[in-house]
């Protein structure tokens, strides 16, 4: 048996990662510029990263080993969020930095790969390990993986992890594919699928808050909430990205992973402790309850649109079929709204409305929570000076931005008079706290590293929730949408208020 | 000369210092008032206002509080009288200021037992609170236990002791009364102790370490210092639980005045030795060589700022059974 360290104190150590190699295929990417490497730079500043750790960045652009360093010091400077770039830490950090220019197709290419992390090991004495991170065209994963496997890289001397960036497939059958062609070289616990919104702190909050605290879990059930709003925002469009979201969609790129996923852990289960396993089944026992919507179900419970140009702030915004690269007559989806249900006995008969766009009047992520009005109003008609506002109590996560949590409940107007008015009880992250929250990129590649999978997604949840956005697909391609329906800088189609509307219910303006 | 202060008035200028700061005529502009537990602190007059102000303003950051400052003034007769302020501060990106209370009551010594029965209305309800002994000779004046009891979380610093033999033995009592206690002189010796945890860290050296028979530990000083007692309690705690019971052994290398450890040997009959060593102090830190089997690394382990402990101690919400296992062996051996 393996003896345990006791001169280890985690009270007050701080927690040691281990060495390692990060090998980056698409170094020369959007996502490595803007993320990764800012992330990277910002843990090494706060002394989180091993000092010997070698980062490896493989593109098909030649370039050296010193163009690469100076290519990530640019985007460092522009991207880093809330701080300067330190000379002498980055002078440190620069020297783990290689670059390794490759054709993810060539099979020769994964050699190169393989000699330069065999150097590493030796000069940085990173105990071979190394974590791969796949930040290319999603068409390109399975390539990569088989590439990595055929050169022996997919095993070795240290551990070996692979993390793969969304979407995890384009339906059920195609992330069943991937999945196999990776699992072919990689065991599912090697396998990290990153889904950057379970990183953000305000998400992980959502667990503390709930099962941390005792007072909010009994009312977490049927009995009192009438329904929970799920809303992901964006004010701008596509921005350029025309070509690829076209193939996406607002379903495919938000719904079916990010919101399905913080759905998930809002109305998941409390699990028996905080271990990655254990938290991952309760989030994929909650999606596998999720109803899944017969063909006649989909009209009625989702709702698909496209924006349309608009005049705002005396600024013409084009509309998506007129952004570049878009086909003029694109059936995309810019906004997508759906009513979920999950079958089970805690949420029985409670809508879930999750509704994610593009060009929304402003760019805001959060979670509604409406409970059940009071059942008997004593200050309704009747009353001489009764006056009750139609304000149903509100909880509020908010994701982003100003992540924070309001309570909205209705209180008495000072002076006389029974009269009441709705108010809000505010709790602000960046104010109740000082410290900096890390970014989400930040946290994730810290537990890859550190081998906690708690953030990630497992191949069970993938398929789950591909389960419950597939009929919508399907009905949705079977029919000619009558798009643009609506107005950028307006919050979506009036279907999608009519579709609140049958239950009684009405969408939130955040 | 003063010699009563009210509450209900440090409440109402309190609340009048908020209506103020918030004011749109203010420069600061809008604020949000922050706190998450109410910081007690007692110090001497003597000391530094200006190192005390710093070290909570940099504290609030991470750990918005009411801070409630008592200095003890050295004077024969009764004497109270207290000021309150606002520390504010403008995070990155923020539009709003953040602001904490500041308290001060000035109390000599004798009226130091009627300053416990001010602070009780002071304290925020429902929040932690935490004492801060940053005098040694504060604890043994009367009054200061009926401060102590309004605590949830007691900090001292043992090196501001007088005997620290005595202290040791005092703050196991003050343990053993229930009191949840941390000590600042522990804290000096987190990143050593962690150099040698890691340098354990391995399957080879930890079952090495189960035939250890003997440790000398090198103290400078007539009498091993705080420091050298926990270092040494805490090696032998965690050396038993390897399955090691060696016999400590201080090795006293002169009678200079700092007390603090200068080296520590290990060995075992199996040839297995291991040693940290100080090979230069600086007004900084130190420079020590640790050597496992002959193979020798080098670190400077820097001195942490009184701000760096009391954050270290404060991130520790409940009981720290290292400490405490380390405290009570540290004041009974030796």
């Amino acid at each position: 048996m393996p003896l345990d360290n006791p001169f280890q104190d985690p009270l007050r150590f701080e927690r040691k990662l281990p060495e390692c190699a990060i090998v980056i295929f698409g170094a020369n990417g959007d996502l490595t510029r803007r993320k990764l490497v800012p992330a990277l730079y910002r843990l090494a500043h706060e002394r989180r990263l091993p000092p010997n750790v070698a980062i490896l960045g493989i593109s098909r652009t030649p370039m050296t080993d010193e163009q690469f360093r100076a290519s990530m010091r640019e985007s460092v400077e522009k991207f880093i969020e809330d701080s300067e770039v330190d000379p002498a830490i980055w002078s440190a950090f620069a020297e783990g930095l290689f670059y390794v220019a490759g054709n993810i197709d060539d099979a020769e290419s994964y050699k190169d790969i393989a000699a330069s992390l065999a150097k590493l090991e030796a000069d940085r004495h990173t105990s071979g390990n190394v974590l791969f991170y796949l930040s290319t065209q999603p068409s390109q994963y399975a390539r990569v993986v088989r590439g990595l496997g055929e050169v022996g890289l997919a095993k070795g001397k240290g551990w070996r992890r692979v993390i793969i960036e969304k979407p995890f497939g384009h339906d059920l059958a195609s992330a069943r594919q991937l999945s196999d062609e990776v699992h072919e070289y990689f065991e599912e616990r090697e396998v990290y699928r990153i889904d950057h919104y379970l990183g953000k702190e305000t998400v992980q909050n959502i667990l503390a808050f709930r099962f941390g605290n005792g007072i909010f879990e009994p009312l977490w059930n049927r009995r009192y909430i009438d329904n929970i709003q799920i809303t992901a925002a964006e004010s701008i469009g596509v921005e350029g990205r025309g070509a690829y979201y076209q193939e996406a969609g607002a379903l495919r790129d938000m719904i079916q992973n990010h919101l399905l996923q913080v759905m998930a852990t809002v109305a998941m289960e409390p699990s028996a402790s905080f271990t990655p396993d254990a938290v991952r089944d309760e989030r994929a026992k909650l999606l596998r309850s999720v109803r899944i919507m017969k063909p006649e179900e989909v009209g009625l419970n989702t709702v698909a649109g496209q924006y349309g140009p608009a005049r705002v702030g005396g600024q013409e915004l084009p509309g998506f079929r007129e952004e570049k690269g878009v086909d003029p007559e694109s059936q995309t989806d810019t906004y997508a709204a759906v009513t979920f249900f999950v079958d089970n006995w805690r949420w029985a008969g409670v809508p879930f409305y999750v509704r994610s766009g593009k060009h929304l009047p402003k760019r805001i992520t959060e979670i509604a929570i409406q409970f059940k009005a009071a059942p008997h109003l004593v200050f309704g008609e009747g009353s001489a000076d009764g006056d009750v506002p139609d304000v149903p109590n509100l909880l509020i996560l908010r994701i982003q931005p100003e992540e924070g949590i309001s309570l909205k409940f209705v209180s008495k107007r000072p002076g006389a008079g029974m009269t009441l008015r709705p108010v809000s009880m505010d709790f602000n992250y960046g104010s109740s706290f000082g410290e900096r929250s890390p970014t989400a990129y930040e946290t994730l590649l810290l537990d890859a590293i550190i081998g906690d999978a708690t953030l990630y997604t497992r191949q069970d949840m993938v398929e789950a929730s591909w389960t419950v956005v597939e009929p919508i697909m399907q009905w949705w391609s079977k029919v000619k949408h009558d798009f643009p329906n609506y107005a950028a800088g307006s919050w979506g189609p009036k279907a999608a208020d009519l579709m609140l509307a049958r239950s009684g219910h009405e969408w939130r303006k955040p | 000369m003063s010699t009563t202060i009210n509450p209900e008035k440090i409440l109402k200028e309190l609340s009048n210092l908020w209506i103020e700061t918030a004011a749109p005529s203010n420069e600061t502009g809008a604020v949000l008032r922050a706190c998450a537990m109410t910081m007690i602190v007692v110090a001497d007059e003597s000391d530094d206002p200006q190192a005390i102000s710093e070290t909570l303003s940099m504290l609030m950051r991470e750990h918005p509080s009411r801070a409630i400052l008592i200095r003890l003034k050295k004077t024969d007769g009764p004497w109270l009288e207290s000021r309150v302020f606002a520390q504010c501060w403008k995070p990155f990106g923020s539009r709003q200021h953040i602001c904490c209370e500041q308290i001060e009551i000035t109390a000599s010594e004798i009226s130091l037992p009627d300053v416990s029965a001010v602070v009780l209305p002071l304290i925020v309800a429902d929040l932690p609170v935490i004492l801060w002994c940053r005098c040694g000779h504060a604890a043994g004046v009367n009054g200061f236990r009926d401060l102590e009891k309004l605590a949830q979380k007691v900090i001292v610093d043992s090196h501001t002791f007088g005997d620290q033999q005595t202290a040791l033995r005092k703050l196991v009592a003050t343990r053993v009364a229930g009191v949840r206690l941390a000590d600042l002189a522990w804290g000096r010796l987190t990143r050593s102790r962690e150099l040698v945890a890691q340098a354990v860290n391995s399957e080879d050296v930890l079952a090495a370490l189960r035939t250890v028979d003997s440790v000398k530990v090198r103290a400078r000083g007539a009498k091993p210092g705080v420091s050298a007692r926990y270092f040494a309690a805490w090696l032998a705690n965690e050396l038993a639980v390897l399955g090691a019971n060696p016999k400590i052994e201080w090795d006293r290398a002169s009678d200079e005045t700092p007390t603090s450890i200068s080296a520590i040997f290990l060995s075992s009959p199996e040839g297995f030795s291991m040693s940290i060593e100080v090979k230069e102090w600086y007004s900084t830190g130190v420079l020590c060589d640790l050597a496992v089997n002959g193979r020798t690394h080098s670190a400077v382990l820097l001195r942490p700022s009184e701000y760096e402990l009391l954050l270290q101690e404060l991130s520790i919400p409940g009981r720290d059974p290292t400490f405490e296992a380390a405290l009570k062996r540290a004041a009974t051996e030796t």
